[in-house]
């Protein structure tokens, strides 16, 4: 596989590695700088990347590596949480009158998501998102696999749990 | 496709245990995401969720292409960056010698006003001497007269 086919490869899985980035870091900028950092890491030592069985693989690991890390390593995340409050305040605003309760409910499924543990959230939007199947989430992870299914039964549960607990305190 | 209350009954059991297959899964998002499917109560916050991770796998970026050189056709960036070096190497060597022989011209100057000065230092001296000498002359025929 030569630079240009990594190159595409890439670029059609970007918005994927974006939407794992973003589960994580939640800001916009921070998604988009994480993954393109990646991309040129991985541009710069594309021999390993053809060694990698598949590259795609390969890149939504790193991705989901250095997310963990910036998470970590900044504890900002206190202000990425009131960032992402203020954008989905303008965009609930943005919604029509008839769209308004569809969008809240899809805020409240957002919620829940975020509220889960990281990696917990990490399996759910690989599995119940990008559809990856178990054996690569397995190697994504590194993980095995009863743990991949322990943990997104988890994270399923505790969707519908935060989902459900919401509307009983509204009624 | 009508898929009965039961199966969906049965498989979100296994959904939520982390059961089900891909295809199963796909099942399911079909079912919830589909208006024409009367959903159970019971299952509006499912219904919720796999819409959610529908409009999630939507979600498109387009990022500036990872600073490497895709080479389409020549890059003229290198190139004029060769000019620019080669042109800025020359003046600086050219600049470089200019200085050097000024130096070197310079010091050819300061050797001969040293040169000069010692000359003129040795005349004066000799010179003192001669008027000294023009003394002793005169004294000498003072006393011989």
């Amino acid at each position: 596989m030569n630079r240009h086919n990594v190159i595409d490869e890439l670029q059609s899985i970007q918005s994927r590695l974006y939407r794992v980035a973003r589960r994580i870091l939640v800001s916009h900028e921070e998604s988009q700088d994480c993954v393109q950092d990646i991309m040129v890491k991985i541009l710069e030592r594309k021999e390993i990347a053809e060694q990698a069985k598949s590259i795609e693989a390969y890149a939504i690991t790193m991705v989901k590596n250095q997310s963990m890390d910036r998470l970590k390593s900044k504890q900002a995340g206190f202000l990425r949480i009131e960032e992402r409050l203020l954008e989905d305040v303008v965009s609930a605003e943005e919604e029509l009158d008839e769209t308004f309760s569809s969008a809240q409910r899809l805020r409240k499924v957002d919620d829940a998501v975020q509220h889960l543990p990281e990696k917990q959230r990490l399996v759910w939007q690989l599995r119940d998102v990008e559809g990856y199947d178990f054996e690569e989430i397995e190697s994504i992870m590194d993980m095995n696999a009863s743990a991949v299914r322990v943990m997104l039964s988890r994270a399923r549960k505790a969707i519908r749990t935060q989902i459900l607990g919401e509307n009983e305190n509204e009624s | 496709m009508k898929t009965s209350h039961n199966a969906i009954q049965a498989l979100m059991e296994k959904y939520l245990e982390g059961q089900t297959s891909l295809e199963e899964e796909t099942l399911l998002q079909r079912y919830f995401n589909d208006a024409e499917n009367p959903i159970d109560p019971e299952w509006e916050w499912a219904r919720d969720v796999f819409l959610y991770a529908h409009n999630e796998q939507q979600l498109k970026v387009s990022l500036a292409e990872p600073s490497t050189r895709r080479s389409s056709g020549i890059s003229w960036m290198p190139i004029a960056a060769s000019f620019a070096l080669l042109i800025v190497t020359f003046f600086g060597v050219y600049r470089l010698q200019e200085d050097y022989q000024e130096r070197k011209m310079q010091e050819a100057y300061a050797e001969t006003k040293k040169a000069f000065e010692l000359i003129s230092k040795q005349f004066q001296h000799a010179q003192e001497q001669v008027a000294y000498l023009d003394y002793m002359g005169q004294t000498t025929k003072k006393i011989f007269k």
